[in-house]
């Protein structure tokens, strides 16, 4: 074991199980070939993109923690915090590679969720993957609809209408963001990946019939007598 | 396995007491810190909040953030707390050697959402788990005297 992998051990304190785990993979990434990918360079950058796109996440997270939990009195000023962090977790996301020597760009899509799973199963030619790209910029370059800048009045009880044109751009940029996964069988398939990778639409909805098929007795039961 | 057999068997169980309604917001509280100091949450790297909504946010391996809402009628406080403890805990078990990579966090909503019903519907909802309760409903919060006008002690006591 090297002394960077030692000191590393000495540097994150951890349960016996989960040293000897430590341990196992740090001698794993001491032999060739894994050796041998984790000190190219193309893997260097690409770790260190994904390092900070995972502490821009990280910082999503703590601005949203503090707007949920600490909730300031106005709203805009944190809608004005918050949204230049999500600009630039997304140009990180499709920048292309920042090195001289190279000219190719990651074959990311616009999920931090399974960057590396979707671009590896789902990212196409590049050429699709960089339509896709272009198709969804353009998309998110659009002004927000108009409504959605009307004063501030007192929201009523019924304000469906209100938040409607913000709907329904968002359904936009799904559909968008699900046609980019040619090779779905369905639209919502791609979507589904996102929060269970491989989990197709057809299988959800044989669970849930078959879950339907045991609730509707019990709510025939639970619905009072005519 | 068919939901029909698993309905009829169910309404054949003799009616169960709910719990008593009414439970004092402080008491809640109580139970909560100590619960969950019971399970390991400490304040050097948690915090337990109040939200609208329960969430959890895992910030780092070292920074562990859930929320939880009290209602004087119900005990959702401490079943919400326990949901999002299951999530949380889900989150600080990922290998160390994943952190500030794609694969430092959960690996889908399905397993993330097992690990909180885990312990909610099989520790919290189990027999097993009530004596704890009266216990944990007496005891002092995590953190006895909170200043609210101070962020730090709100820890494990804000609401």
């Amino acid at each position: 074991m090297t002394s960077a992998a030692v000191s590393h051990l000495l540097d994150h304190p951890l349960s016996p199980r989960a040293r000897r785990r430590s341990c196992a993979l740090a001698l794993f990434t001491q032999t060739s070939p894994t050796r041998r990918v984790l000190r190219m360079p193309a893997m260097a950058e690409l770790r260190a993109r994904l390092a900070e796109l995972a502490d821009l996440s990280a910082l999503g997270g703590l601005a949203g923690w503090d707007q949920r939990v600490m909730m300031p009195p106005r709203a805009r000023p944190r809608a004005r915090t918050s949204s230049p962090r999500s600009t630039v977790s997304r140009t990180s996301l499709r920048a292309p590679r920042r090195s001289a020597s190279g000219s190719r760009s990651w074959k990311a899509v616009s999920s931090t969720r399974s960057t590396a799973t979707s671009s590896a199963s789902h990212g196409g030619t590049s050429s699709a993957s960089a339509a896709c790209r272009q198709t969804l910029s353009a998309s998110e370059r659009r002004p927000p609809p108009r409504d959605r800048r009307r004063g501030r009045q007192r929201a009523p009880n019924a304000d469906f209408a209100a938040f409607a044109p913000a709907l329904a751009r968002n359904v936009e940029l799904a559909r968008a963001y699900a046609a980019c996964f040619k090779d779905a069988a369905r639209p919502y398939d791609a979507l589904l990946y996102d929060f269970d990778y491989g989990v197709a639409t057809e299988r959800v909805e044989a669970t849930f019939a078959r879950l339907a098929d045991g609730l509707r007795p019990a709510d025939r039961r639970c619905r009072p007598a005519a | 396995m068919a939901c029909g057999p698993l309905i009829a068997d169910v309404g054949r169980q003799p009616e169960r007491h709910a719990v008593p309604v009414g439970i004092p917001i402080e008491a809640q509280r109580a139970a909560v810190g100590a619960t969950l100091r019971r399970l390991g949450v400490s304040e050097d790297s948690w915090r337990v909040d109040v939200s609208a909504h329960p969430f959890s946010e895992a910030v780092s391996r070292r920074d562990t953030r859930v929320t939880t809402r009290y209602e004087s009628e119900s005990l959702e406080s401490l079943l919400g707390a326990l949901h999002e403890f299951g999530h949380a805990l889900y989150e600080r078990q990922i290998a160390p050697e994943l952190e500030r990579t794609n694969l430092g966090q959960g690996t889908s909503m399905t397993i993330h959402e097992s690990q909180s019903k885990l312990w909610e519907n099989h520790v919290a909802y189990n027999r097993a788990f009530a004596p704890v309760l009266p216990r944990s409903l007496v005891v002092a919060p995590l953190r006895s005297s909170p200043t609210p006008s101070t962020p730090s002690s709100r820890r494990f006591a804000r609401h």
